[in-house]
């Protein structure tokens, strides 16, 4: 019964179209990775930034729309227990994302590579979980797109602890303070996520 | 004088025809379409209301011919349409709402603020008009949508269910702006209140499997019933009478 | 229209898109003040560089305001309407770039007051190069549009605007071609650089015609697209078989220089000529140590105004001076320090060799080292003794010193440069 359950809630959150399109990310991150990291102008596979930043934050907005049902105030009613179902749902979807993506920077993983395409996945994940609960599972991806599009358009120069805690996404995998960063943000949003779920449906966007 | 008419009107998704030959005339007043689900009600609207394309067959509106792209624009002008799923822009005030769908209907500029003030009062929603979409209950927002529709007074009005959601007193005073309406205006009301069809109507249509199986007045169609068929009504004994005799007649 | 207009423009993505472009161009002006702080042609470029992140921010506007009409369930009733389809779109369209642009403006004012306080040149044709840039966002939110239209998903705003910022990234990747002209997107060049007019003015048609394309397109008016998309393909062939973007050349007034009256003469480029009181006070000093040395420099220049193909190091006895990231902005400079650094190009060993073949003596770098502090009167630390020992000389041996290291080090005299470095 569970088994028709979980396939009854993996469609009615559109997971088909979710995986499909992380698998496309994967493969395009892994083909512009290569080739931004075969150019002879750039310097090899430190030239991987932008997959790293834009990759996992495209894989995180197709995540927001799985977030919510149809109705979430019915959903609600139900006896089922949704935490659990939450907290499944997100992780094992962080998980999918994250394994995905670092299988196309598998080559040095650790300039720009697969470490930081982990991190950023698990950052984006929870930026969107965050979001989702905030502002609901239509605007789920504004916060992350906000956030990574403007972190990403800084480009700050500098290279001190604040910066890459604060600057996360486009740092080299090395910095411990950007992991922190992107840990606790997938922690605080995964708890939201799991504790309060999407915001329900208002009528608030136009 | 007939204002609308249907002349062997075909229409069908994919596979499934829901029209096929059906004739219908409609002139001044309030007309009532009654069926039960699935009989082709909506999509009767639809058709009327110029947003679903018939396969086959020919439909005058307002003596324009369909077809035309020049005669088409020129009877949306004169249409109002409150389809049955009614969606609506939240953050918009109910004024500015109803302002828009003057502007989409071609209203003369200079008409519109006026126009716009009598359709939000004729729905009495005049104390809420500056209130956002998002705040109205949901008969506030059916009386919007009947705004929207009203606004560019109308020469053929669709109204799609129009008292769902409605309580009582609204509907009341609804049928009364109907038969007001009805004075100059065809106006075509689908609803399943057969009680709405006694109230306001000057003429009653019903369809069923996609055939038009009656078409008289309401005092006619309670005729129809006798004391021994179903129904709490005379008029709802007359309606189930009709559709039991339309369903054993041989097609 | 203007009604319709007017409730879009209070109740529909264009506020959000206002307050969006407004917070997207004050952050991109405060990450990087250095780019634009000064000078009017610095802040247009700047502007067509954040095109990359604002025509994003545009495109999702647009999908968004575009994909309402389904969203809302409403395009049914719409469908009723006699208004040609296409109006209610160029309002949506109109009102979404309108307020984007207010918004972004707004922002660029900010930069423009602090910029008027100290600008020095005004010339360039820098409002072409920001006009051309709002065309774009236009053409960007017309993109956004049609996005909204064709696809029924509300991420489908998002992801256009990524997908959009990497097309465009990648065409800047490809500076050079002059297909890279057909991107809005500058390259982020020297902010004294001219571009051919002839391709601001095919670049404004070209950004025209694919906004109406993509109006059209999205409104289903065949003919018009047609007709757009025939000039757009008519515009983008000259820009495409044209010159590319490399080696633009140097706006002349732009670069025409600015000299101070009294003590050891310091010049700036008229475009950087209000940081000249700034830079006078580093360099005069520094220069007035150096007067009547042989072999020393007597003035100091900006480099934006050398002449283009010269080498760094002739000697020609002028120090260039780098200034293109050298303005906050208030219009101060942002740093003594790497405008000192410039200098180091007076007391340079000349032994670079192509082939990096022969290494060079750690000793030649430490007389290198010894005769910029010098130079530069740095404070000697205490455990520094070969300064210390220098400074100790009476100031005529010091100076000839001096022009005794400079000598060796254009000649690349190794042998005299290490012994320059143990006599001292």
């Amino acid at each position: 019964m569970t088994g028709r359950l979980l396939t009854l809630h993996l469609r009615s959150r559109g997971a088909t179209m979710f995986v499909v399109g992380v698998g496309v990310i994967a493969l395009l991150a892994w083909a512009a990775g290569t080739w931004l990291a075969s150019r002879p102008y750039f310097d090899g596979p430190a030239a991987r930034v932008p997959v790293v930043a834009l990759a996992p934050l495209l894989a995180a907005l197709l995540l927001g729309p799985t977030l919510a049902g149809a109705d979430e105030d019915l959903d609600r009613s139900t006896p089922l227990p949704w935490r659990a179902w939450r907290a499944g749902h997100l992780l094992v979807a962080a998980f999918v994302t994250a394994m995905a993506l670092s299988v196309a920077g598998l080559r040095a993983p650790d300039t720009y590579g697969a470490h930081a395409l982990v991190r950023n996945a698990l950052g984006c994940i929870g930026l969107v979980a965050g979001g989702a609960v905030l502002l609901g599972g239509r605007l789920a991806w504004l916060p992350a797109f906000g956030y990574v599009c403007a972190v990403y358009a800084a480009a700050p120069r500098q290279t001190s602890v604040v910066v890459a805690a604060w600057a996360w996404p486009i740092q080299p995998s090395t910095k411990t303070a950007s992991w922190l960063t992107a840990a606790t943000i997938f922690a605080a949003g995964t708890a939201g996520y799991v504790h309060g779920g999407c915001r329900a449906r208002s009528t608030g966007a136009p | 004088m007939t204002m609308v008419s249907v002349d062997g009107l075909r229409v069908s998704y994919g596979k499934r025809v829901v029209f096929d030959g059906l004739d219908l005339e409609l002139g001044v007043g309030v007309h009532g379409l009654l069926g039960p689900n699935g009989a082709g009600k909506t999509t009767l609207m639809r058709v009327l209301a110029t947003v679903l394309r018939p396969d086959r067959g020919e439909v005058r509106l307002l003596g324009h011919h369909i077809g035309d792209p020049a005669a088409l624009r020129q009877a949306r002008r004169q249409l109002g349409y409150l389809p049955q799923t009614f969606g609506f822009y939240p953050r918009f005030t109910v004024r500015e709402f109803v302002e828009y769908f003057a502007w989409l209907k071609e209203m003369p500029p200079a008409r519109i603020p006026l126009a716009v003030d009598r359709a939000i009062e004729r729905v009495g929603l005049l104390e809420r008009a500056d209130d956002r979409m998002k705040h109205l209950s949901g008969g506030m927002l059916r009386r919007a949508g009947i705004a929207q529709a009203i606004v560019n007074d109308p020469r053929l009005l669709l109204l799609d269910e129009p008292t769902a959601g409605l309580d009582p007193e609204q509907r009341v005073q609804f049928r009364a702006l109907l038969r007001e309406l009805g004075l100059d205006t065809v106006v075509l009301v689908s609803t399943h209140l057969v009680e709405d069809v006694v109230a306001a109507c000057t003429r009653v249509n019903l369809v069923d499997g996609g055939r038009l199986v009656f078409t008289g007045l309401p005092d006619e169609l309670i005729a129809a019933g006798g004391d021994g068929d179903s129904g709490d009504s005379p008029i709802e004994r007359g309606y189930t009478t009709v559709l039991r005799g339309a369903r054993t007649a041989p097609r | 229209m203007r009604r319709a207009l007017r409730v879009e423009l209070r109740r529909g993505t264009a506020p959000f898109a206002a307050a969006a472009m407004f917070g997207a161009g004050v952050w991109m002006l405060a990450v990087h003040p250095d780019d634009w702080a000064g000078r009017w042609a610095g802040l247009a470029n700047y502007l067509r560089v954040s095109l990359l992140i604002l025509c994003a921010l545009m495109i999702a506007a647009g999908a968004w305001q575009a994909g309402r009409e389904r969203r809302r369930d409403i395009d049914e009733l719409l469908a009723s309407t006699p208004r040609p389809g296409w109006q209610p779109l160029v309002v949506a369209w109109l009102a979404v770039t309108v307020a984007g642009v207010a918004g972004l403006l707004v922002a660029f004012a900010g930069a423009g007051v602090l910029i008027a306080r100290v600008a020095t040149y005004a010339g360039g044709g820098w409002w072409w190069t920001l006009a051309v840039g709002v065309l774009a966002l236009a053409a960007a939110a017309a993109v956004g549009v049609l996005v909204g239209r064709l696809v029924p998903l509300r991420v489908a705003a998002p992801i256009a605007g990524l997908a959009t910022y990497l097309g465009l990234a990648i065409v800047t990747y490809w500076d050079g071609t002059p297909g890279a002209w057909l991107s809005p997107v500058y390259g982020g060049w020297a902010v004294y650089s001219l571009v051919p007019g002839r391709v601001t003015a095919l670049q404004a048609a070209w950004l025209v015609a694919l906004t109406v394309l993509l109006l059209a397109a999205a409104a289903r008016q065949r003919r018009a697209s047609l007709l757009a998309g025939g000039l757009a393909v008519a515009v983008a062939v000259p820009i495409t078989t044209g010159p590319g973007t490399y080696r633009l050349p140097a706006d002349p007034a732009a670069v025409e220089l600015v000299c101070t009256s009294s003590g050891p003469q310091v010049c700036l480029s008229r475009i950087n000529a209000f940081l000249i009181d700034d830079v006078t006070a580093v360099a005069q000093p520094i220069l007035g140590r150096l007067d009547g040395i042989p072999g020393a420099p007597r003035r100091a220049a900006d480099q934006a105004a050398q002449p283009a193909g010269q080498s760094f190091e002739r000697d020609d006895g002028t120090v260039w001076l780098s200034l293109d990231y050298q303005s906050t902005a208030l219009g101060g400079l942002v740093s003594r320090k790497s405008l000192r650094a410039d200098f180091r190009q007076v007391t340079r060993a000349r032994c670079e060799d192509p082939s990096r073949s022969r290494s060079i003596d750690q000793r030649v770098y430490r007389t290198d080292t010894l005769a910029t502090d010098w130079m530069l009167d740095e404070a000697a630390t205490p455990d520094d003794v070969p300064l210390t020992r220098l400074r100790a000389l009476p100031e005529p041996a010091q100076r000839s010193w001096f022009a005794a290291y400079l000598d060796a080090a254009h000649r690349c005299d190794i042998p005299a440069l290490i012994r320059l470095g143990e006599q001292s």
